[in-house]
């Protein structure tokens, strides 16, 4: 497979949330990663370790109370932090798209859906109203909508959750972006659906050379559905690998407690175990240099004080940042 | 085995006129003492309908109930608060933050089943309330708290202990754990596994995650459009699964990387996601 230059570079990312009462939590804390065109990444965490806000900062959609307080992201090699607003529109959609967790929020509740994905070809540069009208039908017919021309006059209460959920994959595809991140796009369906709706993105990555992010808490579908999985705890990006490697041969102990975690066809109850303690309150002063450290078992003083290296394995895939690692 | 539920020809249907469908769909259950049964499905099966049937919190329109031999479905569930059995019979639900009243602490939420089904009082109430909460694996200081004051895997376990507190032999759970991250969730999967063997009490599971009903449960049964249509040992149906809902639902579920023949394998630390 040729080197090719990656799509996405995100290097040191730190990010703080101004809080109401005072003070700041850092919700990222120098994370760094790269997606190569086509690749489909996962970003893996728990709730509250930072994987939507990391999506939302991609797209600068983060509210006032957020400051990206250091690091850089560059998309085709372009300065996402410095962009413009009316660049950032631009790229929206045309470079990076994103479907959300509930599609039934995202959609407008009293817009048809054909109109829905007509209004996004037109702020992107479609000029007839018609042509846009004929475009959105045929991109409902591509994400698997039956009848699509009729189904386009639908609004999405009239609609199943998998069909909102397509419905979400055409509005993000109108403008044929380079990296389509899905935020939790198919918790709370049915995995019968959950698995025609990845089915679909993999599908539409592929035909329109397409890089995917999919952030979940699902490692077990990450490892299913991704080249490379990215594990982040407490805003800090513990270890990366290709995706069997991860959860065959993790490095960081965090990642292992997480698969040690997670039930799957081979697990009894037996060899199922929680993972002690909760992730650090972001907010404290005293938060050690590794986030794991109060949870961790192979600790020692150097975790609190010295942030670990990222350190790779020779060929570079597996990253692992941890003092002690497996 | 001894025969402690028994449903037989469970019908019953929501809407009106044409509209009228049928969401359990002439069903048959039958859960032994202490058994942990797993009720399987997808959204708009059928399963949650069951569970509450079964714990008799909504009414059924056709078929027969026994608990312990005793026939309760004649009474309507509005009535059956007041019945002796009541007290035996419990349900835990999902959003255990949406079950608390949220003025009032956790114990005494707790105490509130208690004073109304087993009349316990003063010193007595008091015992079997932080007993409950304990073997819950609630920490001490956290009896006092509102439920807004408690983290998810908490609240679930919170919600538990209230279930528990009038030690019933049947407690019916909708999807227990499918709110909370996986960390949290194995916990609770161990406490209710010891809860069920140290108090000999028959659970139900109703849960869309073929997963966590694996390690859980010994029986299966899978529902489809209100019907049961794959019934057995967990072992056996999610190894050879003999319905074509059933194949279909294993099938969707995403697949977990074999641990063999990867390069570069480092000993010792695969052998955690195997256990054989």
């Amino acid at each position: 497979m040729p080197v090719l230059a990656p799509l996405l570079t995100v290097r040191r990312l730190s990010l703080a949330f101004a809080l109401p009462q005072g003070g700041r939590a850092s919700v990222l804390d120098g994370l760094s990663l790269d997606i190569a065109p086509q690749e489909a990444l996962a970003l893996v965490g728990e709730s509250g370790s930072g994987k939507s806000v990391f999506a939302l900062a991609l797209l600068r959609l983060l509210d006032r109370h957020a400051e990206i307080t250091d690091g850089e992201i560059r998309i085709e090699g372009e300065d996402l932090l410095h962009a413009s607003d009316k660049r950032m529109q631009d790229l929206r959609g045309k470079t990076l798209a994103i479907i959300f967790q509930n599609p039934a929020s995202s959609l407008n509740p009293i817009r048809r859906i054909g109109r829905q994905i007509a209004d996004v070809l037109l702020a992107h540069g479609e000029r007839s109203a018609d042509a846009a009208r004929r475009r959105a039908v045929q991109m409902l017919a591509r994400v698997g909508i039956q009848d699509a021309a009729r189904r386009a006059n639908a609004y999405p209460f009239e609609l199943s959750g998998g069909m909102k959920q397509r419905v979400m994959i055409a509005l993000a595809l109108a403008a044929s972006p380079r990296l389509l991140i899905a935020d939790e796009a198919t918790t709370g369906l049915d995995v019968t659906t959950q698995a025609m709706v990845m089915d679909l993105i993999h599908e539409q990555a592929r035909a329109n050379n397409m890089a995917t992010l999919l952030i979940t808490h699902d490692l077990a579908l990450a490892a299913e559905r991704c080249d490379r999985i990215a594990v982040i705890h407490a805003g800090q990006l513990v270890e990366s690998a290709p995706a069997a490697r991860l959860l065959t041969a993790a490095r960081h102990p965090y990642t292992r407690a997480l698969l040690t975690a997670t039930p799957h066809a081979g697990s009894t109850l037996a060899n199922l175990r929680a993972i002690p303690g909760q992730a650090p309150d972001t907010a404290a002063a005293d938060l050690p240099a590794c986030r794991y450290y109060a949870r961790c078992d192979r600790r020692t003083e150097l975790c609190k004080s010295l942030p670990p290296m990222q350190t790779a394995s020779s060929n570079g895939a597996h990253v692992v940042a941890c003092h002690h690692p497996l | 085995m001894t025969v402690l539920f028994q449903a037989r020809g469970l019908r019953k249907a929501f809407g009106n006129g044409e509209h009228r469908r049928y969401a359990v769909d002439g069903v048959d259950i039958t859960v032994a003492e202490g058994e942990a049964l797993a009720l399987a499905g997808e959204s708009g099966s059928g399963k949650s309908t069951i569970g509450l049937i079964m714990a008799r919190l909504l009414d059924h329109d056709e078929g027969e109930i026994l608990f312990d031999g005793q026939e309760i479905g004649k009474c309507s569930a509005r009535r059956a608060a007041q019945q002796p059995w009541r007290a035996q019979i419990q349900m835990v639900f999902q959003d255990a933050g949406g079950a608390f009243d949220p003025r009032l602490s956790i114990s005494d939420s707790v105490a509130l089943p208690l004073r109304r089904l087993s009349h316990s009082r003063g010193n007595a109430l008091t015992h079997a309330v932080e007993d409950a909460l304990d073997r819950a694996g609630l920490a001490g200081h956290l009896f006092r708290r509102k439920p807004h004051e408690l983290s998810g895997g908490q609240l679930a376990r919170a919600g538990i202990a209230r279930a528990i507190a009038l030690r019933p032999r049947l407690l019916i759970l909708d999807e227990p754990t499918a709110a909370l991250d996986v960390s949290v969730q194995a916990g609770i999967l161990h406490l209710l596994n010891e809860l069920r063997r140290d108090l000999n009490m028959a659970m139900v599971f109703v849960s869309h995650d073929l997963n966590v009903l694996r390690v859980l449960c010994s029986r299966v049964m899978v529902m489809e459009h209100g019907n049961i249509v794959e019934e057995g040992p967990v072992g056996r149906v999610f190894a050879s699964p003999a319905h074509p809902f059933t194949t279909r639902l294993l099938a969707a579920l995403p697949k977990w990387p074999r641990s063999e023949g990867l390069p570069h394998q480092l000993p010792g630390s695969a052998l955690i996601i195997h256990s054989q």
